[in-house]
């Protein structure tokens, strides 16, 4: 068989082979079981449970009737032809699911994952990148006005998951997570990438010494469109819809100021652009304080995403020119004095992942070699390093093996971060910090000062490959050629792995001849991720319709449906969205009180942070794929049922036709067809309308009750059933 | 007519008139000898447990009894010169040791039943707090130490849950707990009010206004209408059952049991809930203590801060700073043990500390005081228990080129040995001897904390940290 075309709506091309059956659990076993959990012996996974599975993992969306009648049509001889056949019907339908929009958004959520975006403070893990006191650090109020600022929470967590998912659309080589420089980003985005690259010109620098930067002044008599302020550099102090903080503007004391020296520069007017007016003057009692404002990021700015290719130079733009920005076309390039290579550069990441004088680079070396290989820097690395350069000399004794045994290959891998990233993830080193030294950023980048290094490129010595790479350009080449020893590239394997945790919600055993047969595949068809992820969905490794080496070591999983997956469905079976308030961000929501347009969604967002989510774990090899009902799970789902029982009915449900809302609930929320049938024959369809219409008869019956209550108690119950919030049954 | 299931659910948080627990008769498959033994034993010995783990590696092991020149050797430990972070002389229980002020923040009652046990735990990164926890592959199958605790104690309390609930994770993915191989979510003080009081008096839940109104003005609700949902819920489990494998049917009665659970505790929990309205270490011991009381699970995590992660640190201020505070530090373990004093549950609960590693005690920076960096040389179990002789057990010694750092251990005295060759608990051995020492502490016999750690897991018991041992 061919290559896989590249063309987005093509299908895959790609050599199946024989469904394996056999094969040795491999080199991960310890980690597929490690509670020795007892182990079950092997049964098929009925076919509806398996099809209701992987369309929802893939779609959110429940099976359609002619979708099973193709799954249910396949023969039950028992034998290798039969899982062939079930392999092969089941691929064609997730080939187009593949295609799908609600897939898109599924890889969205487990591309921020995969790549490690997410989960990190914007308030405290950007004031390396953006200084103490500078956009992101609304201390000592927090105050901000609309959503200007959660939306940017939200675009850094995104950005390379889209720019991920446009090489899965493509069909392009997904190894470019390794290596590309365009990056999808927004105008909001290329604002914040540009203020990184402005001098250190945040306030309250104490004895440290401090750039001045640009002069800006306020004028809260009218309201200045972004091209005037930008021109004019005067901005005006319109009031939000909705402000965050308790300090107001106060008309006498707020009037007209510039915003010059210690109390102007970028970063204060940075967030000026965001929603909040900084206090004038900077110090204890100034004369007006900070307050919420309407941002100048407009809501579209932070969904405009663009294909922009970030050459290394000099800016030439500037993050306050707005209007400059909004014109990048996809396609088009910027220029910026930090390299942005990889998933492993991005603000989010180098936010998530913060280094310091003492740490140098070493977490960010390890987390990508853990993302991209699926493996971390050990002890027992064998290899001697093909370069000592950057060996940290405090661990390197040879007394100290268990330090050595890591730092030698870590300390030369690290330093292509650490040669061109100074210890706050920014352009600075020594050229804004004089020569007293002393703490920077508020410490948050240590004490120390760091040089300006005068090479770039560091050594990866990692399983295969021992070798120097001069630049960052060089370093996803290096990662690339990284094997397990038996010809198959790491990246591969772990690309593979991260999807076996996504859909089984526990690890495939590497060398299992169908892990390794999938592996492969994604490897011959130019590591199109489409082809992977065909591959990897119907295979019986998430079917479960055949034995495979890893069963011998863990059961086949059933799961809980985990957050996203549950919001996903809800919102895309009921076409409510973002029914789970996942799209914003309450970075400082702690309440469930209040009644107002803010507070819902802020309460939905808490209830659905109960229930249990895809997640990472520093220098886990591991992805934290929780699949367990506990009560506090079962306690979860139960109050999000409840409320999206009260937006469905009404809308998507109507008390008038009972009967009619009931069915629909039976195959949108519960996932039943028609045509599914017990082994004694009876409709499981029938039998869970039924018993939906018996709880709303006696919920309607209640004193007090109502047809909307009963009918919402129904969707409730329908929502709380095994097959909506489990996975595999 | 309830069901006989419901009847045993309804007793689950005690015993039943039969004197047996109730977990016995829903399930005599259970009970063996060994363990229906420890279910009586529970009353007298068997101690649940709270644990703070911090992945942060706070300097709680650089200020406390052992670090002062009437315990350590070899070397000066330095200590912030703030003066509320003064050199004091403390007594604990019988004996008295040097430690800084903050640490008198706790009662007399506290201090007699504190132990501090100096142990190295092998780990320098915050990411290595899950290895920490498992003692860096000494546990057998590499359970989580606490994890191997609660799979020991749940049976002798007959607990909900056998899996440890971390209460202080927050975001924070290396503070969460795994139980046999599972990563288990975190839950943190308001979330648990949120879910277990469930969604009475919060009218967007209510019904969104197809509510109608009961006699006397009451408005019926979602929430009203459970009772009647988990009957019809009950029947598409059934129905779900039906041609079901064997993992499936172990996933729908895991569900099941989970969602019973909630509607006990919801129950039983209310007016406890009820007071929390923060995630601070005060709520997450008002949360601790209710959980415990509702019998949820026998171990729990919380989160204490001594001064965060802090390389860079002029002046040891925030070190100073989280000692003293009055919601944190050391207030924090006194609030913790105050609020399982006003539940009556003093003696039933012991306390510890697990952080991932320490902090330098005597290095450069530490020297200059401008900071502390990760050490995995050294760290300090704060045990404060029902069954723990007050004390300090091990203690620092210069051990590397002047580096002060975790001695070895006499097991019985629990003296600081000079030459880990006197010593019958080498220092790199002493992380297990804490995990074994804080196991007797918890009740369990010596055969069944043999039993979860390898066998060339080392270390030892401190028998002089145990009362009666």
């Amino acid at each position: 068989m061919g290559s896989g075309d590249t063309t987005p709506s093509a299908p895959i091309d790609v050599d199946p082979g024989m469904v394996a059956t056999g094969g040795n659990a491999g080199a991960n076993e310890g980690s597929l079981n490690p509670g020795a959990e007892e182990v079950i012996p092997f049964q098929v996974q009925g076919r509806a449970a398996a099809l209701r599975k992987i369309k929802n993992l893939m779609t959110g969306l429940a099976p359609t009737a002619d979708e099973y009648a193709t799954l249910a049509a396949v023969p039950a001889t028992g034998d290798a032809a039969e899982v062939q056949a079930l392999y092969e019907t089941m691929r064609t339908l997730v080939v187009g699911w593949i295609e799908t929009p609600q897939f898109d958004s599924k890889l969205i959520a487990l591309f921020r994952n995969v790549f490690q975006q997410k989960g990190f403070s914007m308030q405290e893990d950007m004031k390396g990148q953006f200084l103490e006191y500078g956009p992101f650090d609304l201390n000592p109020t927090f105050s901000y006005g609309d959503t200007a600022y959660t939306r940017f929470e939200k675009n850094f967590s995104d950005s390379f998951a889209h720019t991920a998912l446009q090489l899965e659309k493509t069909g392009a080589d997904f190894s470019q997570v390794l290596t590309t420089r365009t990056h999808m980003l927004t105008t909001a985005l290329l604002a914040a990438y540009l203020q990184i690259e402005q001098p250190n010109d945040a306030p309250l620098q104490f004895s440290l010494p401090r750039a001045d930067g640009p002069t800006w002044n306020i004028d809260r008599t009218r309201t200045i469109p972004i091209d005037e302020a930008v021109s004019t550099m005067t901005f005006d102090d319109e009031a939000p819809t909705t402000g965050m903080g308790f300090l107001k503007a106060d008309a006498a004391e707020c009037d007209a100021h510039d915003y010059t020296g210690a109390n102007g520069g970028s970063a204060l007017l940075f967030q000026r652009l965001i929603g909040l007016t900084p206090r004038w003057n900077y110090t204890a009692n100034p004369q007006c304080f900070e307050h919420p404002s309407k941002p100048y990021f407009e809501p579209a700015d932070t969904e405009d995403w663009r294909a922009i290719t970030i050459t290394q130079g000099a800016p030439t733009l500037k993050p306050w020119d707005i209007p400059s920005l909004r014109a990048l076309k996809d396609g088009d390039s910027i220029s910026l004095n930090l390299p942005r290579v990889g998933f492993y550069t991005t603000p989010a990441y180098l936010a998530l992942w913060r280094t310091n004088d003492s740490n140098q680079h070493r977490v960010t070396a390890n987390q990508t070699l853990i993302v991209a290989l699926g493996q971390g820097f050990t002890s027992e690395q064998a290899l001697v390093p093909v370069t000592t350069v950057g060996l940290d000399e405090n661990h390197s004794a040879a007394d100290n093996p268990e330090c050595y045994g890591c730092h030698k290959s870590l300390d030369p891998f690290r330093t292509f971060w650490d040669n061109q990233f100074d210890y706050g993830d920014r352009n600075d080193f020594r050229d804004n910090q004089g020569t007293a030294g002393g703490g920077r950023f508020g410490g948050f980048g240590g004490t120390a000062t760091k040089e300006r290094p005068t090479t770039a490129g560091g050594a990866l010595s990692f399983g295969d490959v021992n070798t120097a790479g001069e630049n960052f350009d060089a370093l996803g080449p290096l990662l690339l050629q990284v094997t397990d020893g038996q010809g198959l590239p790491r990246f591969a394997i772990s690309m593979a792995q991260q999807l076996c945790y996504w859909a089984d919600s526990a690890g495939c055993a590497e060398g299992d001849n169908e892990f390794r047969r999938i592996a492969q595949a994604f490897v011959d068809n130019q590591y199109n991720y489409k082809v992977l992820v065909a591959e990897m969905l119907s295979s019986p490794l998430v079917t479960g319709f055949s034995a495979t080496a890893t069963f011998d070591t863990r059961n086949v999983t059933v799961s809980i449906n985990r957050r996203d997956h549950l919001c996903a469905a809800l919102g895309n079976r009921l076409n409510l969205g973002d029914v789970c308030g996942l799209d914003y961000a309450f970075p400082m929501s702690n309440g469930f009180g209040g009644q107002g347009d803010t507070d819902t969604p802020k309460a939905v967002f808490r209830i659905a942070g109960t229930i249990a989510a895809d997640a990472f774990s520093r220098g886990s090899e591991v992805p934290v794929t929780p699949r367990v009902p506990t009560l506090f799970y079962a306690a979860g789902s139960e109050l999000f049922c409840e409320y999206v029982a009260g937006k469905a009915v009404g809308t998507v449900y109507d008390t008038g036709d009972v009967d009619g809302s009931i069915s629909a609930m039976v195959h949108d929320i519960m996932g039943y067809t028609d045509a599914e049938v017990l082994s004694d024959q009876t409709s499981v369809a029938q039998s869970a309308a039924a018993i939906l219409r018996a709880n709303y008869d006696e919920a309607l019956a209640v004193e007090g009750s109502s047809e909307t209550l009963a009918l919402q108690s129904t969707f409730a119950l329908a929502c709380q059933s095994p097959t909506s919030v489990g996975l595999g049954i | 007519m309830p069901t006989r299931r419901e009847i045993l659910l309804g007793s689950m948080f005690g015993t039943l008139a039969t004197g047996l627990p109730a977990w016995f008769l829903m399930d005599p498959r259970r009970a063996s000898a060994q363990n229906l033994a420890c279910a009586i034993d529970a009353k007298e010995n068997l101690q649940f447990l709270i644990c703070c783990v911090n992945s942060n590696g706070d300097p709680i092991s650089n200020n406390c009894p052992g670090t002062y020149d009437d315990v350590a050797e070899g070397g000066d430990a330095i200590h912030p010169e703030d003066t509320t972070m003064e050199e004091t002389s403390l007594t604990w229980g019988d004996k008295t040791y040097k430690a800084a002020a903050p640490w008198g923040t706790l009662t007399d009652a506290t201090r007699a039943r504190t132990a501090f046990i100096h142990h190295v735990t092998l780990g320098n990164n915050h990411g290595d707090q899950p290895k920490v926890m498992r003692l860096m592959g000494a546990t057998k199958n590499s359970e989580m130490l606490l994890s191997a605790y609660a799979k020991e104690l749940a049976p002798c309390f007959g607990t909900v849950q056998n899996e440890p609930i971390a209460l202080g994770a927050g975001g924070n993915a290396s503070e969460l707990l795994s139980y046999q191989g599972r990563t288990l979510p975190a839950v943190s003080p308001t979330q648990l009010r949120q879910l277990l009081t469930g969604s009475t008096g919060a009218p967007m839940f209510g019904g969104g206004g197809g509510g109608g109104a009961r006699p006397g003005g009451t408005r019926v609700s979602l929430v009203n209408l459970r009772s009647i949902r988990d009957k019809y819920l009950d029947q598409l489990h059934t129905l779900a059952k039906q041609d079901s494998t064997g993992v499936q049917m172990q996933f729908l009665d895991a569900l099941a049991q989970s969602r019973a659970q909630t509607r006990q505790l919801a129950e039983q929990l209310a007016e406890t809930l009820s007071a929390i309205d923060d995630d601070g270490v005060a709520s997450q011991g008002k949360a601790a203590a209710a959980l415990i009381q509702a019998n949820v699970s026998p171990v729990l995590t919380v989160r204490i801060s001594f001064g965060g992660d802090n390389h860079s640190d002029n002046s040891l201020a925030n070190e100073v700073s989280q000692h003293t505070a009055t919601d944190n530090g050391c207030a924090g373990i006194q609030a913790i043990m105050d609020e399982l004093t006003s539940a009556s549950l003093q003696d039933k609960v012991t306390f510890m500390t697990f952080n991932v590693f320490g902090r330098n005690l005597n290095d450069s920076k530490a020297s200059a005081r401008s900071g502390r960096d990760h050490y995995g040389n050294h760290s300090v179990a704060v045990v404060i228990g029902k069954n723990v002789n007050p004390g300090v057990y091990g203690g620092v010694r210069a051990v590397n080129g002047g580096q002060l750092g975790a001695s070895g251990i006499d097991s019985a005295t629990g003296d600081s040995v000079a030459s880990d060759s006197d010593a019958d608990i080498p220092r790199l051995q002493t992380h297990v001897a804490m995990a074994r020492t804080v196991g007797a502490a918890l009740g369990l016999t010596p055969e069944i904390v043999d039993n979860m750690f390898n066998t060339d897991a080392g270390g030892k018991l401190i028998t002089a940290a145990i009362v009666g041992a």
